[in-house]
């Protein structure tokens, strides 16, 4: 009996290794951290476009925007490590993750493939005094801290960049980050800022309203050879580059691993992503395993110790909040029962309007309370995280206060008319919650149909041929315009996979 | 007079005189326009999904070709967007939600065909004044763009904030309670400057905050739909009728001055990089109203409630393609999706784009606009029917199919089905919100503000160190004061009219 256990199991084992022999088996899916029309995004569609060339399967761009790059990451830990799910990974997943304290480290992937390169750069407005690096040196020594340079995000790349620049050449200034490149860009060339940190490319078409002052290479680059070298200034910042690759799952089969490895190395050599990479104006290269893997190990020792300086708290103590969420909602659903008790005894007819105020007046305090627990305003500075929120949360404080004493004064004031039908919205609302938990499970298109069909009985809807047609088109809709034009992921249920 | 002969040119390329044959630019203009209505009616979906979407197909185009593609699918979704709203009271794209306050409420009264009629009316002259714009003055009105820092943007958004004051006069104060919750919630998620995760919980979702389209969508369309469950008799078996008569001529001549003065604020503002359509379509609202000598029209289906929103949303889609083109700097999700997508053609905007060499890109360009603009006014026409035999269906399918939508929609905007609970619970919330007397849209437009707000006003104070900054910068300064007198006008106005009655 137990030798045919075995040998069952040990089947069992060379079909899950004939399994990865056959691999591609479906669609490998391409995580992208941003929403679609990126940088990264467009990285990750054109290889898509190329590979499909080289490969049996199709390669499906997925969009996974969301903290940071955080959810995308999470999103491939949390899938197979079959190989059918790669991550775009650019150099900014390096700051991110180490700021962000939620169990994905670096090594939890296996570096499949670096595709370019493009050095960093800093850049000021030509039309501006200070617009060349000896006039940034010479500017922020004659008037220190009051420089301002800018760049997307604070932790980013660029942001490190910044910092590197700032150690090595000796010189105190301010950061001001902006919500993205593009805005930041646009701060330097109407002077609200003086320096712009992020990737020569980035002044292509801009030339009238920007220059680039110093690049991060060891020579001039070619394109723009009269503009200088860091090092040629005596700064030593000889090799930033902002890499873009892709990874996967540590866990991956090294067959799987192989194959792939071959796949991105023929996409590295096709013309369609050369003349892209030539376009986009970054360095086409390819490195895997070890080499990329290096690459990206040299960033994070600099990355640590530079988001240190920048004021960073790498030694997480995350748990206070939570925890404090939870205190707060108790002391609230007392407060309310203790008020809901006094209208009970005193007879005063509790009404919406009420209601909804005193949740306004809780949902300040809290907030305002919590706000108390943010990082303090740096040195120097007098508006920290906490500032305004606690601006906003004793505007609404105040207006709850003097819409209930308005209500005091004239107890009936003015509601809209009300319906019966209360219950019926309490039941679609719960509806519409149980057909959302079910979709993960059962899938898009049967949850789908089965909450139309009973949505519509709900509402007393009784023509059931119009039920079976009006269910059978939508889903079609859907799957007409989601799945096959839009191409959105939508989730097919664990039990189809 | 060498821009009227370019023009001229422009227009000559288009009709099939140079390299590229008659019916291509019309047939792409004519595909753009319903793919941008398309993505524009559908809740979740937007102009950047409609472009990132098309941007594939345009990898064999010419480039004129794939840049009129591009822009048409831009400029008409901004019109998309106001026909759900006017239909079904969900605004289709953010901007739109100025559109919902006269334009559902006209739908109500039976007469959607007249509302959807002077939107998309407005809409077009809205389109043609930003397109004028962005050809006759696309240069002083970059620079004025430029000169927007962050001390100016703060004071934007402050003023866009007021116009509460005077989009609800009734429930002031409860518009004010939804102010400062939109307001309290967009300060969930990380902190710009440095990178606190406020009011997360540990939950990476919240990281950005909560996603603004499913909000919107909860508020709006689930809200909606609850709303009218609630007021539904058991058995509805009576039907609405709607009209899709479309407004007489001379309704819609007779606000020509709003219209007109409507669109030059929405091409202005549409301009300034990161204020946009929805921030043009509310000041737009506003203005209209505190002119207007019909006040008390105004939430129960005025048409010029109707018409100024609408103008301001088109002519800021011609607007925001100044900054894109002259400067090279997207001012929104949708223009920085054409910025990638012209990359791909070798074409890189910015100020390069206007030397001769150019000119016939440029120009060909602009000379579509036009075309697509009267080619959108008469999709628009022809579309209206179909709009209203759709909000004629029963309303048991018509709340079923839109609830399913909605949702879908949600999950599209990142692929996530956290942001599909997000939409429930905004619904959930504005239902009761709304049943009680407080307005929603307030909620919306603090939202939108709320994170320019915070972002400018810590960004001014970090760069100058100092309080004075909002009052030292002139734009800021103009429009600090006129943010004060939009507050308060309508309160003493009232109070002033009180007394004499």
């Amino acid at each position: 009996m137990k030798i045919k256990i075995r040998l069952i199991l040990l089947l069992l084992l060379l079909s899950v290794f004939a399994y990865g022999l056959d691999y591609p088996n479906k669609p490998i899916t391409i995580l992208v951290h941003t929403k679609p029309g990126g940088a990264v995004d467009l990285m990750a569609r054109t290889i898509a476009r190329v590979a499909a060339n080289y490969c049996d399967q199709p390669l499906v761009v997925v969009n996974k925007p969301g903290g940071g790059g955080i959810i995308a990451a999470a999103r491939l830990l949390s899938t197979r490590p079959d190989g059918h799910t790669i991550l775009a990974f650019p150099a900014t997943f390096i700051p991110t993750l180490q700021t962000t304290d939620i169990g994905i480290g670096l090594d939890d992937f296996h570096y499949l493939a670096g595709m370019t390169i493009s050095p960093e750069a800093i850049v000021t407005n030509p039309n501006s005094d200070i617009n060349s690096l000896d006039k940034i040196i010479v500017d922020a020594k004659a008037n220190p801290g009051k420089q301002k340079w800018c760049g997307p995000g604070t932790g980013s790349l660029d942001h490190l960049m910044a910092v590197k620049v700032w150690e090595k050449a000796d010189i105190d200034v301010k950061w001001i980050p902006y919500g993205g490149g593009s805005p930041a860009m646009g701060a330097v060339m109407g002077k609200h800022a003086d320096v712009y940190v992020g990737n020569p490319e980035d002044i292509l078409g801009r030339q009238e309203n920007l220059n680039i002052a110093a690049v991060s290479t060891e020579n001039r680059l070619p394109a723009f050879p009269d503009v200088p070298t860091f090092i040629e200034k005596g700064i030593d910042l000889p090799s930033e580059v902002m890499w873009r690759g892709f990874v996967l799952h540590k866990n991956t089969n090294k067959e799987i691993i192989t194959y792939l490895e071959d796949l991105f190395e023929k996409c590295s050599k096709d013309s369609i992503w050369l003349s892209y990479v030539e376009r986009t104006m970054v360095t086409p290269v390819f490195m895997k395993d070890e080499e990329f893997e290096e690459l990206v190990y040299k960033d994070v020792e600099s990355a640590r110790k530079y988001l240190k300086i920048a004021g960073f708290n790498l030694d997480k103590n995350s748990s206070k909040t939570p925890f404090l969420a939870g205190f707060l909602l108790l002391i609230s659903g007392i407060i309310a029962g203790i008020i809901y008790i006094i209208s009970k005894k005193k007879n005063i007819k509790l009404k919406g309007t009420v209601v909804i105020l005193a949740f306004s007046l809780l949902l300040a305090i809290a907030f305002y309370y919590i706000s108390y627990f943010f990082p303090a305003p740096r040195e120097g500075l007098f508006v920290g995280a906490g500032t305004v929120p606690k601006v906003w949360s004793v505007f609404l404080i105040t207006a709850s206060i003097i819409g209930l004493i308005t209500y005091y004064k004239n107890p009936v004031g003015e509601t809209t008319k009300k319906g019966e039908n209360v219950k019926s919205v309490i039941v679609l609302a719960g509806l519409v919650f149980i057909y959302i938990s079910f979709i993960s499970f059962l899938g898009f298109f049967i949850s789908t149909a089965l909450f139309l069909i009973a949505a519509m009985l709900l509402m007393n809807y009784r023509n059931y041929l119009s039920v079976v047609i009006t269910t059978v088109l939508v889903l079609l809709f859907m799957y007409i315009v989601f799945i096959k034009v839009l191409m959105v992921p939508l989730p097919l249920g664990y039990i189809f996979q | 007079m060498e821009l009227f002969s370019n023009l001229l040119d422009g227009f000559l390329v288009l009709l099939g005189t140079g390299s590229i044959a008659w019916w291509q630019p019309i047939l792409v203009i004519l595909i753009g326009i319903i793919v941008g209505i398309f993505v524009g009616v559908m809740p979740g979906l937007s102009a950047s999904t409609g472009l990132a979407l098309i941007v594939p197909f345009t990898f064999g185009m010419e480039p004129l070709i794939a840049i009129i593609l591009l822009a048409a699918v831009y400029t008409s979704a901004s019109y998309g967007g106001t026909i759900s709203a006017i239909a079904i009271n969900t605004p289709g794209t953010p901007a739109a939600v100025a559109v919902t306050f006269d334009g559902y409420a006209l739908t109500q009264k039976g007469q959607p065909g007249k509302a959807l009629g002077s939107s998309l009316f407005s809409n077009v002259i809205g389109g043609l004044t930003g397109s004028l714009m962005l050809i006759f003055f696309s240069i002083p009105l970059a620079k004025i763009a430029l000169k927007f820092g962050p001390a100016a943007f703060f004071s934007l958004a402050i003023f866009g904030l007021t116009i509460v004051s005077s989009m609800e006069s009734k429930n002031r104060v409860k518009a004010f309670v939804s102010t400062a919750i939109g307001l309290l919630l967009m300060t969930v998620g990380l902190d710009i400057i440095n990178g606190y995760p406020r009011y997360t919980f540990g939950y990476p979702e919240l990281f950005d905050g909560f996603t603004f389209i499913p909000a919107l969508i909860g508020l709006f369309a689930v809200g909606e739909i609850f709303l009218n469950i609630e007021n539904m008799k058991i058995v509805e078996k009576l039907k609405q009728n709607f009209s899709s008569k479309m407004p007489d001529f001379h309704e819609i001549w007779s606000l020509k001055g709003l219209i007109s003065k409507s669109a030059l604020i929405g091409a202005i503002i549409g301009a300034i990089p990161g204020a946009g359509a929805t921030i043009a379509a509310f000041i737009a609202y506003g203005e209209a109203k505190r002119t207007s000598k019909n006040k008390d029209e105004f939430g129960k289906g005025s048409l010029e409630g109707i018409t100024a929103p609408s103008a301001a949303a088109g002519a800021s889609a011609g607007g925001a393609l100044i900054p894109l083109l002259t400067l090279g700097i997207p001012g929104s999700a949708a223009t920085a999706v054409m910025i990638g997508a012209l990359a791909l053609h070798n074409i890189t905007p910015g100020p390069e784009l206007f030397k001769p060499e150019n000119s016939t890109l440029v120009y060909g360009l602009f000379a579509s606009l036009f075309i697509g603009n009267a080619l959108m006014l008469f999709i628009g026409f022809a579309g209206t029917r179909l709009w209203v035999k759709i909000i004629s269906a029963p309303k048991a399918v018509l709340f079923s199919i839109i609830l399913s939508i909605a949702l879908v929609g949600s999950y599209a905007v990142k692929n996530s089905m956290f942001d599909v609970f997000v939409c429930l619970g905004f619904g959930t919330f504005g239902w009761m919100l709304r049943r009680n007397g407080f307005p929603t849209a307030p909620m919306v437009l603090a939202m939108i503000l709320g994170k320019m707000a915070e972002t400018n006003f810590r960004q001014a104070l970090l760069a100058e160190g100092s309080w004075t900054v909002f009052f030292t910068d002139p734009i800021s300064l103009i429009l600090i004061v006129m943010a004060i007198l939009s507050l308060v006008y309508p309160i003493i106005s009232e109070k002033i009219k009180m007394k004499k009655g």
